[in-house]
């Protein structure tokens, strides 16, 4: 128990959505007492973050009969005896331009690797580099600096004790630069080289600009130490924001200070693969960038794109992925300019969301699509050649990827996207709860542990991904699912996903024999006891990597059926005019497609549509004899619970009649 | 719940931001409380240039670089043509320094001249006729009362000139080899999709500037390059004009207006409008209410398919999110399309207020 006696707001502000989350002290333990989100303010008509964190606060305090602002509107703090205001405010920000950074080093395999590696995990674009041992002369690092308008000049180079005179002689053409730009707009310089040079980098540029000296990324050749210079771009970005204004300076004046979003999941990251001991992936997926965190044998990788996300940089993540990595996603045939329209009106309105079953597609296509290629640089920074890794503890953030509206569809796309292997437990996190544990357990680490073990993240479920290429319609794997005192069995077929609605605090016990190559945590029988979820338990028999169909007839036979699993609605059939050929000459009949089609009739009138004749449920004989029983539905009960005397032959049943158990 | 707001507005209190260029260098000569006219200039920005370092002692045999203070011809911050002497003992004879190109002196350090390349210089205009509000580094707030339209995408160039509207036949059709001056000089409302065709008119008949429903994306490399103002006011593709902006722009035909055609990023924040400053009206009328949730018979407009476009009226806003037919569930709005009257559910996220 903890002897606090305040409460903490945290604020996250997101390219498109702002967060605020109240924690406050519940029976001696820190608990999430209220949460918010609106629409980020950063952007015309109002330009001023500020605003969307004052109309949350308002509604906040409207519902809880407590006032969070003061007169001037800004954030009461410390809390009053009344209990108007907060004891601690903590915010972090993704919002706005990254900042941009000139990379100023010696040698590009030593100081400019490890500050790259600094840099990984903060908002930056890099917009320009000097390297000694590329020659510039003292003209080419004038036009560096003054072409490339960097927020912030990365200065590092040599090991301690090293020669100091390389580095004076980049300090002299940096120097000459600072001089020539009005001292407003002046870059801030950050020093994480030799040590031995830093005091007279402190006095050549402190009258200059702004300047940070901090360790050296590289003390000695084959040792880099990134953190103290990650924590000094920290404190970086942080003055930029302050500068560039757009309301951080009324939002600062009371927080602690504003910590870019990556670097709280980065927090978070080590600390639950300290904590657990496993590999862990954390994924961010969010309008402007996508962020993924990986621990992978006890080590952290990271990946932060600003071309990926899925709102304002739908159409730079279009150019990094390509159109055939979209359309391997799609169940219809799409030409590029359909996708280029796509893109650039969805970067012109990044709120928006899908109203129509073909714009769904297509935004699920750019995210699965943009997360996958990222993926597939992550994982080679840990020599896998596949794109993903066992990931017993997966994270997903984000609109994109958990707010669907389902919590089995929000696990879908976390599957799609991650394809992990083997066993894991899916978390989602809507609220931007592990943003604010981040940003408060640098403040206090002892409410951050209380929060992240009451549970304050959502639990999607369990995800089970079978390995190996399965034949579609052949059983891929048998399973025995003991649920109380019953036994079922199910075969399940190559090309399938199951959702078992197993909720939260559930258990149950599973056994999965897989068939031919197809494996499981590399075994080919597996006896676990799985965790339920808001979304239940997902078995994946779809392989990996993931095979969504080489055709558009293929895909446009799984993705809805996928779907229609995940989430239980009716199964959409896909229109056979978009299975037609298109040509890429005649972009707009393509646009003009979409807006006469009219989606099924059946699904229009509410009904369930008939799924395609692609395959025999399995042995549905079996499953009548079961069901004609007694009609009754069994229940999962936590510690066997069940009162349902068990079945004294296992039948084998289909997948709707396994969920119906549930 | 608050939703994103996109004015197609008669009559509004409107903030006019004025920005120095994201890649220029610039100030401001103006102050909070000052009036300013549309064409009032209120800063001035660079955009910088390739810099060059002239070796100036060395050329001239100068053994101490502290003695070329003494032989220089110009002063910092003068701006040179190609060949101006910059420093020697006379300007007219013997050893002298050069200028390698039309541009700028930017300062002389032990010995060096620095000389900028002709940078682009950019007169930064108030457009419209109304009072200063703020002045940062690098932003200016000009206040006014008039009429504002915001579209969803400009090609980053801003005119001020008369609003036209387009003939019947549209802008594709008008001819290309005449010496009939119309639209010559004019912002002209498209009410269709722009063509490539619409470029070779607006060139040729020189357009001041385009305001269009859409075009395709295929055409941005011509958009971004022309050199008329172009703003869109849907998006890329082939949707049509909603029926609020064109209402109003039909109305202002034959006005004065300030089209600012902001191409929008991540950078700069900044939206593409057409400000028209309108006279005899009350300069007092207050700014939009910022903490004003979206209420039942707001006016909104539609941002996406398959509704697109269309404006319609807030008639009720469940509490329970709904299901959509891309099998996504949100808070949604039930709205009366005002074309057509016919009720529709649209998610809020895909509604923008548009003003009265």
């Amino acid at each position: 128990m903890t002897t606090r006696s305040g409460s903490i707001l945290a604020a996250d502000f997101g390219s498109v959505t702002t967060r605020v989350l109240l924690f406050d002290l519940v029976n001696g333990e820190y608990q999430l007492v209220a949460r918010r989100d609106t629409l980020t303010t950063f952007d015309v008509p109002h330009d001023d973050v500020a605003l969307a964190l004052r109309r949350v606060l308002r509604d906040m305090g409207t519902a809880m009969g407590r006032r969070f602002l003061d007169n001037r509107d800004e954030v009461i703090t410390p809390e009053d005896e009344d209990r108007s205001g907060v004891d601690l405010f903590v915010t972090s920000a993704s919002v706005g331009r990254p900042m941009r950074v000139l990379m100023v080093n010696v040698v590009p395999e030593a100081s400019y690797a490890a500050a790259l590696r600094a840099i990984s995990g903060s908002y930056v674009e890099v917009v320009g580099r000097v390297v000694l041992t590329e020659q510039p002369t003292v003209e080419d690092q004038l036009n560096a600096v003054l072409q490339a308008r960097p927020d912030l000049i990365f200065f590092a180079g040599g090991v301690d004790g090293g020669p100091r005179e390389a580095l004076l002689r980049l300090a002299r053409g940096l120097k000459l630069a600072l001089n020539i730009i009005d001292r407003a707009s002046r870059p801030i310089l950050l020093y994480a080289g030799n040590a031995d040079v830093a005091p007279t980098i402190a006095d050549i540029f402190n009258d200059l600009t702004e300047t940070i000296i901090t360790n050296n990324v590289l003390p000695a050749y084959g040792q880099p130490n990134p953190q103290p210079a990650v924590e000094a771009i920290a404190a970086a970005y942080n003055r930029y924001q302050e500068r560039v204004g757009e309301g951080f300076n009324a939002v600062t004046a009371t927080s602690s200070s504003i910590i870019p979003t990556a670097q709280t999941y980065e927090l978070m990251a080590r600390f639950f693969g300290l904590q657990t001991g496993q590999n862990v992936l954390i994924a961010d997926v969010g309008s402007a960038s996508t962020l993924l965190y990986a621990v992978v044998g006890g080590q952290l990788y990271s990946r932060i794109s600003s071309q990926h996300g899925v709102g304002h940089s739908a159409h730079t993540l279009l150019e990094a992925v390509g159109v055939e990595a979209i359309r391997a996603w799609l169940p219809f045939n799409v030409t590029r300019s359909e996708l280029d329209h796509f893109a650039r009106n969805k970067a012109l309105l990044p709120a928006s969301i899908p109203m129509t079953l073909r714009d769904g597609y297509l935004e699920h296509a750019f995210l699965r699509a943009g997360v996958r290629q990222l993926l597939g640089e992550l994982s080679a920074q840990w020599g896998s050649a596949h794109g993903s890794a066992p990931f017993p503890l997966i994270f997903a953030a984000g609109s994109a990827l958990t707010r669907s509206g389902k919590p089995g569809y929000n696990l879908l796309l976390i599957a799609d996207s991650v394809q992990p292997l083997g066993v894991s437990q899916v978390y989602a996190d809507p609220f931007g709860v592990l943003t604010a544990l981040g940003s408060i357990a640098r403040v206090d680490a002892l409410p951050a542990v209380q929060i992240i073990d009451s549970g304050n993240v959502e639990l999607l479920g369990t995800l089970i991904s079978l390995e190996g290429q399965p034949t579609t319609g052949r059983t891929a794997a048998r399973l025995t699912i003991k649920t109380g005192g019953e036994r079922i069995k199910y075969n399940l077929e190559g090309g399938q996903v199951l959702f078992l609605p197993l909720p939260v605090d559930f258990e149950m016990e599973l056994t999965i024999v897989c068939t031919g190559r197809m494996r499981v945590n590399g075994r080919r029988r597996l006896n676990l006891k799985v965790q339920g979820g808001t979304a239940g338990v997902m078995i994946d028999a779809r392989g990996r990597p993931l095979a969504v169909g080489q055709t558009v007839q293929e895909r446009a036979q799984r993705l809805p059926r996928w779907v229609h699993a995940a989430t239980d609605d009716p199964l959409h059939e896909i229109p056979q005019e978009w299975l037609a050929p298109v040509t890429e000459e005649a972009p707009s009949q393509a646009v003009a497609l979409t807006k006469t089609t009219e989606p099924p009739r059946r699904l229009r009138r509410g009904r369930r549509a008939q799924p395609p004749p692609a395959q025999e449920l399995p042995d549905e004989a079996d499953l009548s004899d079961v069901l004609a029983g007694d009609g009754q539905r069994s229940k999962l009960a936590k510690g066997g619970k069940d009162d349902k005397a068990p079945q004294p032959a296992a039948p084998f049943v289909d997948d709707d009649d396994v969920r119906s158990l549930f | 719940m608050y939703v994103d707001a996109r004015y197609a507005s008669a009559l509004m209190r409107i903030r006019r931001e004025v920005r120095i260029p994201e890649n220029a260098i610039g100030s401001f000569d103006v102050i909070v409380g000052q009036s300013v006219d549309i064409r009032t200039r209120i800063g001035r920005a660079i955009v910088p240039a390739r810099h060059v370092i002239i070796d100036a002692a060395a050329i001239l045999g100068l053994r101490d670089p502290n003695a070329l203070a003494n032989m220089l011809l110009v002063k910092p911050n003068q701006i040179v043509s190609q060949q101006t002497p910059l420093a020697g003992r006379d300007a007219k004879r013997g050893k002298r320094v050069f200028a390698p190109s039309d541009g700028l002196i930017v300062s002389v350090d032990r010995g060096s001249i620095i000389f900028q390349e002709r940078p682009e210089l950019i007169d930064l205009e108030a457009g419209v006729r109304g009072t200063i509000t703020l002045v940062t580094d690098r932003k200016v707030y000009v206040e006014t009362v008039g009429s504002l339209i915001t579209g969803v995408w400009g090609n980053g160039r801003s005119v001020i000139a008369t609003l036209r509207m387009e003939p019947h036949t549209g802008i594709d059709t008008l001819p290309t080899d005449t010496l009939d001056p119309a639209f010559k000089g004019e912002i002209v409302i498209s009410t269709r999709p722009l063509t490539a065709d619409s470029f070779h008119v607006m060139n040729a008949r020189g357009f001041a500037g385009v305001i269009a429903p859409s075009m395709p994306a295929e055409l941005l490399p011509q958009a971004e390059t022309s050199s008329r103002a172009i703003m869109l006011t849907e998006g890329f593709g082939v949707p049509r004009m909603n029926s609020a902006a064109l209402d109003l722009l039909r109305e202002m035909d034959g006005f004065l207006a300030t089209l600012n055609a902001n191409r929008p990023s991540r950078a700069h924040l900044l939206r593409p409008e057409l400000v028209v400053n309108r006279g005899n009206v009350d300069q007092s009328l207050p700014a939009p209410n910022v903490y004003e949730p979206l209420k039942v018979n707001a006016r909104v407009r539609v941002t996406r398919e398959p509704h697109q476009g269309q404006v319609g009226r807030v008639l009720e806003l469940p509490k329970q999110p709904q299901r959509l037919e891309s099998g996504l569930r949100a808070p949604v709005a039930r709205l009366l399309l005002l074309n057509t009257n016919e009720q529709v559910v649209v998610p809020l996220a895909d509604l923008e207020a548009i003003g009265g």
